[in-house]
């Protein structure tokens, strides 16, 4: 054994204080731990959830969780209502109260739109069958689809109804652009008019509308719940593809 | 009795909803026999053919005292076709009436209840964009209405009121005019 070099002590070694002790001992007890839940995972290995866009990394699925709401795999966040719901309560629960108010948005947009799509088809859904005409002269038999409208509900008497998306005057054809889901009931020929142009109402002349007002007055509620609602899933769904694939190309994983 | 009607004539009769409320005059046109002798399902439903007045371009009157179903005017497969694309209530039925002559009404006080009939239902001649402004000056429902009466008191027959009661043919006049105006206004 090689000695100390100390000549007073004849060679012999010192007792020292050693203060990272106990740290130390810390230390490798937590490492010990981590390797054992890491060979537990290569023996019995899931598929791990991966982080979402707007919170934290994913846990393993064989982890133990210590929440009661774990954010929804890329599936099921597209789900509506359920996937934002579950996510805003994952995000709240974690403290990520910016991505629970983004996700209670999306899912208060998806029931927005889930409500529009269960109003539309109690009210008797598309015009399928014939005349497709905006509007049909009192002989002739078969209603058009304004009247058609009014007596289904979409269209409230002395209400305008507008062709938010095709043109009336466009050559798409007449059973696609008088169809009730291209059609907006606006709330008075004013409103209407200032989509279209300057309008003049009780002798002032109104000018038109511009683009943000064009599109928050002349698009259905349908229209833009979905809007929102696609964009939402849809760039949380990428994100969560995103994560899912870097998580599986990721060492060790 | 119906082979003593001339055609074309018009038709009055109180259109109700379906839960019997708000009961509007509204007017419509046979242009022949066959035509009367056709309703839909809707109208047999609600029995707005039971009341109707009928009148022709002498000012003679009819009114139909009962229509019933002689049987349906599609077959079958067209009919299923109709119901389940949520078209039942246009099922076309062949009809039968009972109607009863009526007292001749001078063609003036029919023409002023096709007037009245057209300022009750604003929305049956309601062409949406034009009026906004789609491709020209936006009109009024008002100005349109206007129009289409002043066509049926020019009329001297039922036919040449059917002739004015197209609103497309007014709306070169009527947009020329709100030009001028939104002209002046400028």
């Amino acid at each position: 054994m090689a000695g100390t070099g100390s000549f007073a002590r004849g060679n012999q070694p010192r007792s020292v204080p050693d203060d990272l002790r106990d740290p130390y001992d810390d230390m490798v007890r937590r490492q010990r731990a981590l390797n054992a839940r890491q060979s537990v995972e290569i023996d019995h290995p899931q598929t791990p959830i991966p982080p979402t866009l707007a919170g934290e990394s994913g846990r393993g699925a064989n982890r133990v969780s210590h929440h009661d709401v774990d954010h929804p795999g890329a599936l099921e966040s597209m789900i509506p209502v359920w996937g934002s719901g579950k996510e805003a309560l994952a995000d709240f629960e974690v403290g990520n109260y910016g991505g629970a108010a983004f996700n209670a948005g999306m899912a208060v947009s998806d029931a927005f739109l889930a409500k529009a799509v269960a109003s539309g088809l109690a009210k008797g859904g598309l015009k399928l069958a014939g005349p497709h005409v905006w509007r049909t002269k009192p002989w002739e038999a078969g209603q058009g689809a304004r009247q058609w409208m009014g007596r289904q509900g979409f269209v409230k008497p002395g209400q305008p109804a507008h062709h938010w998306i095709f043109e009336q005057k466009s050559s798409v054809p007449e059973f696609i652009k008088n169809q009730p889901p291209f059609i907006k009931a606006m709330k008075d020929a004013l409103q209407h008019g200032r989509i279209h142009g300057a309008y003049t109402s009780k002798g002032t002349r109104l000018p038109p509308f511009n683009l943000a007002q064009r599109l928050w007055f002349g698009t259905p509620q349908w229209a833009k719940a979905a809007y929102v609602s696609s964009a939402g899933h849809g760039g949380t769904a990428a994100g969560r593809a995103v994560a899912e694939k870097d998580s599986l190309s990721l060492p060790g994983r | 009795m119906e082979s003593q009607i001339t055609f074309p004539v018009l038709a009055f009769w109180a259109s109700r909803e379906p839960d019997g409320s708000s009961a509007v005059e509204r007017f419509r046109a046979f242009i022949q026999l066959s035509d009367l002798r056709e309703a839909s399902q809707r109208e047999l439903k609600l029995d707005e053919r039971v009341g109707m007045v009928l009148a022709d371009s002498s000012g003679q009157c009819w009114t139909i005292l009962k229509a019933w179903s002689i049987g349906y005017c599609a077959p079958r497969w067209r009919r299923i076709l109709q119901t389940l694309l949520n078209d039942g209530d246009n099922i076309r039925h062949h009809v039968r009436h009972e109607i009863e002559a009526g007292e001749r009404t001078p063609f003036p006080e029919v023409q002023e209840r096709v007037c009245r009939a057209i300022d009750g239902d604003p929305e049956a001649w309601m062409d949406d964009e034009v009026l906004a402004g789609e491709s020209g000056p936006p009109l009024l429902i008002e100005d349109v209405l206007n129009a289409l009466k002043a066509a049926v008191r020019r009329a001297a027959t039922v036919q040449e009121i059917l002739d004015g009661l197209d609103p497309e043919q007014h709306y070169p006049a009527l947009q020329a005019a709100a030009a001028a105006e939104y002209d002046r206004e400028a």
